[in-house]
């Protein structure tokens, strides 16, 4: 059977009957690209877009990212400047946007590491459509949420005393005992870790770029950034147990970096925050926001690109359930600390959780519910899963719901004290909104520039995928292509 | 890495224990050896699917070459048996840098905050290892993942800027068997047979500088 698009691809394995060994019937995959693809047309289909002129599209997007990154340069240079003061934060909410962007942010640089890790160690095949662009994603969400907490520090000149370097002031260490130390030693390995696993991955396709490059100066770039790969079997040996070494030390990373993120809250004593279920409750919400993250960029690119063979609908459908189980997940937290909080029998956090839903913040609070743990639900039913418009309007409200998760989080604790003397509103100003806002600016302008530059599919693993690559067909006969 | 007599068969010894320039198809940079036929590096034979270079990478072994290589756009899987490579040294290395990296982790917080200048944090004990364990694990990781990297690129010889570029296509769509012209039982002829007789589109003899 042929499978010309993705009207071809049902979600289901292919039933024929008769087949079988012993003539019952076999079920057979469906492929994980459609379109009977070679290894050529693969490399060309990945790599044209580097090498064509940019389109006016892609200018226009450009544009306008690069206009809101300048809100978010002017902001931090703003805050920097003249001090955190410009923003919202006041007695007694002293952590307000940085702090729920920064969280926001490293969730969504989630996704990356657990599609490009954790799916690999499960022998997950539809993760080579997609874990380039995932990996991508999740380096720039990590740079981003990075600047955050040095912004936040109020002076970010001085964000060196944060590492244990000797020096004369006594010395003077940093505090190990603190989560806002632990951190800093989550955030820059996983973003070390993050970018080596995903140049590790590059390697092979900058070559294929580089071996096709006619213009000198893309052939030094690519020379340069492809190192000396040539495709030698000696290097693939080490290349592949070396990229199942960095899988299996990504996984209990990605892990981690949310866990310590939570601890900064964790092992806080406040009422809201002080709770066993931070950890997995943070790192479920963390892969529940990337994955929606990557459904809303893998939606527009595949269109843009005319990827559609290498992410299929039967990728998206796949990431919608993990989307729909990561926020039942998410809802199910949310309800245990209700539980909690009356079953716990504490005063305070009574009052904070009962604040948190039916408080001045309702909104926020009902926004993230219905976001995160509601219109997920849509997704039990394949009409929704594989339909475009349905699941791009359910990760919008994912990435939605999940901001004002961090929001509800930070705020709802803060803002109503033990005493009610120290009560008081949080509200934005000016500047939390450009660096809210600038802060996708940046992101944006580092993923189109990527896009642009780097092959946004995984072309070497995608050929080891290919139905000829299984031996299922005779090469030079791709088109009868049986998954 | 030290360069050191390796007890291993001879197929395995230039992936994994010589670093320097020896390594197959090293050509040009290969300490001036040439091959016999003048200023021929080798020769190369290309295919059109792995199940071909796979069968011809295992004929070429027996045929009893040495010095020799595949050259895929992928991995195959089954390649490294096939060209009698053992299980790569990396897990090692993976394992010993992330004890370094636990070492390095558990040395700095316990020296600096209970050797070089302990402080009282609320009353917590300055050597309290359970705060420690979050970083160890981060700089665990982190060390480990670097290094694990960087020698698995080395060992195959991608951190160099001289690699011999057989064909373009190598890392785009064709499969191919490089035999070295420095290898002892290298024949022109006798190799051109062998490998034409696998199944391969195209044999050609690879020029010095090429």
């Amino acid at each position: 059977m042929a499978y010309p698009d993705d009207s071809a691809l049902r979600g289901l394995p292919r039933e024929a009957p008769g087949e079988g060994v012993l003539g019952g019937p076999l079920f057979e995959r469906e492929p994980l690209v459609t379109g009977g693809k070679n290894y050529a047309q693969v490399t060309q289909d990945v790599v044209r877009w580097s090498e064509r002129y940019p389109t006016r599209k892609w200018w226009m997007a450009m544009g306008i990212a690069g206009a809101v990154f300048t809100l978010y340069l002017i902001g931090m240079f703003g805050t920097t400047v003249y001090g955190t003061g410009l923003l919202g934060i006041n007695h007694p909410v002293g952590w307000g946007s940085y702090i729920i962007n920064f969280v926001f942010w490293i969730g969504i640089g989630h996704a990356g590491t657990l599609i490009s890790a954790i799916l690999f160690l499960f022998r997950q095949k539809w993760r080579t459509g997609i874990n380039r662009t995932a990996e991508a994603m999740t380096i720039f969400a990590v740079m981003v949420a990075g600047t955050f907490p040095l912004l936040h520090t109020g002076r970010p000149w001085f964000a060196y005393w944060l590492t244990p370097l000797p020096n004369g002031r006594g010395p003077i260490w940093p505090n190990f005992n603190s989560p806002l130390a632990w951190d800093v030693f989550a955030v820059s390995t996983y973003l070390t870790i993050s970018l080596v696993f995903w140049y590790l991955g590059l390697l092979p396709d900058l070559a294929s770029v580089r071996d096709r490059a006619r213009h000198p100066w893309r052939k030094a770039l690519y020379n340069a950034l492809a190192l000396g790969w040539n495709g030698s079997n000696r290097a693939w040996r080490h290349y592949e147990s070396a990229y199942l070494m960095l899988a299996g030390l990504s996984t209990p990373l990605v892990f981690s970096v949310h866990t310590i993120v939570s601890f900064d809250f964790a092992t806080a004593g406040l009422p809201g925050w002080h709770a066993t279920i931070f950890p997995p409750y943070f790192v479920i919400g963390a892969i529940f926001s990337g994955f929606a993250m990557v459904v809303t960029l893998m939606v527009i690119m595949r269109k843009v690109y005319g990827l559609e063979s290498y992410i299929t609908l039967n990728h998206l459908e796949a990431m919608n359930k993990i989307i729909m189980f990561t926020g039942m997940v998410v809802g199910f937290a949310y309800s245990t600390e209700f539980f909690m909080a009356w079953y716990g029998g504490n005063a305070y956090e009574g009052f904070i959780f009962k604040n948190r839903a039916f408080g001045p913040y309702w909104w926020a609070y009902w926004i993230m519910f219905s976001c995160n743990a509601f219109i997920p639900q849509l997704f039990w039913f394949k009409r929704f899963r594989r339909s475009i418009p349905v699941m791009f309007f359910v990760v919008i409200c994912v990435n939605i719901g999940m901001y004002f998760e961090r929001y509800v989080i930070v705020v709802t604790t803060l803002h109503r004290d033990f005493l009610p003397g120290s009560w008081g509103m949080y509200s934005f100003s000016a500047f939390d909104w450009m660096v809210l806002i600038g802060s996708f600016g940046m992101f944006f302008t580092f993923f189109l520039l990527f896009t642009r530059v780097f092959p946004v599919v995984a072309i070497s693993e995608v050929k080891g995928i290919l139905p000829v690559s299984q031996g299922r067909v005779p090469a030079g006969k791709a088109e009868v292509s049986h998954g | 890495m030290v360069r050191k007599k390796s007890r291993k068969p001879a197929s395995e010894r230039p992936a994994s224990t010589d670093a320097d320039d020896s390594r197959v198809g090293g050509g040009a940079d290969a300490g001036g050896a040439v091959g016999t036929d003048g200023g021929v590096k080798g020769l190369l034979a290309l295919y059109e699917d792995p199940d071909t270079i796979l069968h011809a990478a295992r004929k070429t072994r027996e045929a009893g070459f040495t010095r020799w290589d595949v050259f895929t756009p992928f991995p195959v899987h089954g390649m490294d048996e096939a060209m009698g490579l053992g299980r790569s040294v990396i897990p090692w290395v993976t394992l010993v840098a992330g004890l370094c990296g636990t070492a390095a982790a558990l040395f700095i917080q316990f020296g600096t905050m209970v050797y070089s200048w302990p402080a009282n944090y609320g009353g917590k004990p300055a050597g309290g290892w359970p705060a420690f364990v979050p970083i160890t694990f981060e700089m665990t990781v982190l060390l480990a993942g670097v290094t694990t990297a960087l020698v698995a690129l080395w060992l195959g010889g991608v951190l160099r800027w001289k690699k011999p570029k057989l064909d373009p296509d190598l890392t785009c769509h064709r499969f191919g068997i490089f035999v070295d012209a420095t290898d002892p039982k290298y024949d022109v002829q006798m190799a051109r047979d062998l490998l034409e007789s696998t199944g391969a589109i195209e044999v050609r003899l690879v020029k010095e500088g090429a």
